[in-house]
């Protein structure tokens, strides 16, 4: 038997044994969502999916899964002092100034969920290991950066060096923490539901009438979604990723790899009204060929922030005709390093 | 962290490091700026673009010899300084200004705006500065 189908197969037993996991994840309900003209549960609206909540527990927390209602309103005491710290002390010069101030992002906080990280399973609250092939592309990709990087610096030497995020083609699904722009909105018609992320301006057309994912051969930035009714939850099948967007631990670990090709990798949402302003927002990553076993995310999309509350919040995200000047920057940045570089 | 520059939001300690979310700029802060070399600049304001994924300022500078330069100035993505209470009117042409910021590694008058203050030191739209500000409306 190869090394593949004992991975195969050991992935096989852990789904076995998570799949009860995940699915206890959604919270108990008996909030009943209104329903649209044509009878389906109404999730339209304007939502974030800001949170605190970390998407990796800290190891320091151990097995501590969620924090108790005294230790999260201690938690919110001290992030908002240490938000009002943050962003309304004076600013000293004599500091490193960073890339961006607090003034810039200081909209986009949001919330703690009570679980001590987004990953809820594996039990852990920590991504799932890698596979052999995953380390062999991960290592392939650093080496890649590596013989482009003069001391401390990696050389951009073509727009293609660029990730297609920073290209401004579009992010990888699942969303989940990034700087700003965290506003999504649900909007629905008899047989469709439509995701649209603010930033990049993403849309996903989900149909719900049953029909099979395109073709094999067919590869999507944002996958190919299919979607149906589980009672009052929205379960969303998503395949047919492509290698060239890159999904993985970026903002996880923050070592500053662009993360793992997509192309094999499914997706199942599970979107669940559960109160009159919070969707539970539920995600299972598969991969075989990536992860030693599946894992799941819990991220609450929230309707009651005031930064995201119509449909107008999400404001246009032209981004590829605003970044002219970061590619000519990177790019001419790079060409004047390598040309200060001693001749061997 | 690493390869990128991030600015951490968060962790005073103990469980507040459980959100420490570490945010990284949209755009490759790496490729662009040269960590190296922070620079301080005054200017006046001469022109802001409000364009994706973030907008640019242009500082009118006066050198020590006297001389005039025009940097440019990356600041944040206009979707988030509208929420912040930023809009066309907040800065006027010639409001004088000081920006904290690193050097374009292109050799171009270029930085980006790690942080924008007023000559006396108030940084920019605190919160309630502006009363249309989603913040002060809780």
């Amino acid at each position: 038997m190869s090394s593949r189908l004992i991975v195969i197969g050991a992935y096989l037993v852990a789904v076995m044994i998570s799949v009860p996991a995940a699915g206890q994840q959604v919270s108990a309900t008996n909030w009943a969502p209104s329903r649209t003209a044509w009878g389906d549960p109404d999730l339209q609206g304007v939502y974030t999916f800001a949170t605190q909540t970390p998407v990796e527990r800290p190891t320091e927390l151990g097995g501590k899964a969620v924090y108790t209602q005294a230790e999260l309103a201690d938690l919110g005491k001290r992030a908002e002092a240490a938000r009002k710290a943050r962003e309304e002390a004076p600013v000293d010069p004599a500091k490193p100034p960073g890339g961006y101030d607090a003034v810039w992002t200081a909209s986009e906080r949001g919330r703690l969920t009570g679980h001590t990280s987004l990953i809820v399973d594996p039990e852990d609250g920590r991504m799932p290991g890698l596979t052999p092939r995953a380390q062999k592309i991960r290592a392939d990709i650093e080496a890649d950066e590596a013989a482009r990087t003069i001391g401390k610096e990696i050389i951009y030497n073509t727009w293609a060096d660029h990730s297609l995020y920073t290209r401004c083609f579009a992010r990888p699904i699942p969303r989940l923490g990034q700087a700003y722009n965290h506003g999504v909105q649900i909007l629905q018609m008899p047989g469709y539901v439509v995701i649209h992320y603010e930033s990049m301006h993403d849309v996903r057309i989900i149909p719900l009438d049953g029909r099979p994912h395109v073709d094999q051969n067919i590869r999507l930035l944002n996958g190919d979604s299919r979607g149906r009714w589980d009672g009052n939850t929205l379960v969303v099948d998503s395949t047919n990723f492509s290698n060239t967007q890159r999904f993985g631990p970026t903002w996880l670990n923050g070592d500053g790899w662009d993360g793992l090709p997509q192309g094999n990798m499914r997706y199942t949402e599970r979107f669940t009204k559960v109160d009159a302003n919070t969707i539970e927002y539920v995600i299972t990553v598969e991969d075989p060929t990536m992860y030693t076993r599946l894992w799941t995310i819990v991220l609450p999309w929230k309707a009651d922030d005031p930064n995201y509350q119509h449909p107008e919040d999400l404001y246009e995200f032209a981004c590829h005709e605003g970044n002219y000047r970061m590619m000519e920057d990177a790019l001419i940045g790079s060409r004047a390093l390598k040309q200060a570089q001693p001749a061997k | 962290m690493g390869k990128r520059l991030s600015v951490v939001i968060g962790g005073v300690g103990g469980l507040l490091m459980a959100f420490a979310a570490p945010v990284v700029a949209h755009h490759a802060f790496s490729a662009e700026y040269d960590s190296t070399k922070p620079i301080t600049l005054r200017g006046t304001v001469k022109k802001m673009e409000w364009i994706n994924p973030h907008s640019w300022m242009t500082l009118e500078v006066k050198s020590a010899d006297g001389k005039v330069e025009a940097w440019e100035i990356e600041t944040g993505a206009p979707n988030s300084m509208f929420r912040r209470g930023f809009n066309r009117d907040s800065l006027p042409i010639g409001t004088e200004l000081v920006v904290h910021g690193y050097q374009a590694k292109s050799g171009k008058n270029r930085a980006n705006g790690g942080s924008v203050t007023f000559p006396d030191g108030r940084t920019l739209f605190l919160g309630g500065s502006n009363p249309d500000d989603p913040e002060n409306k809780k």
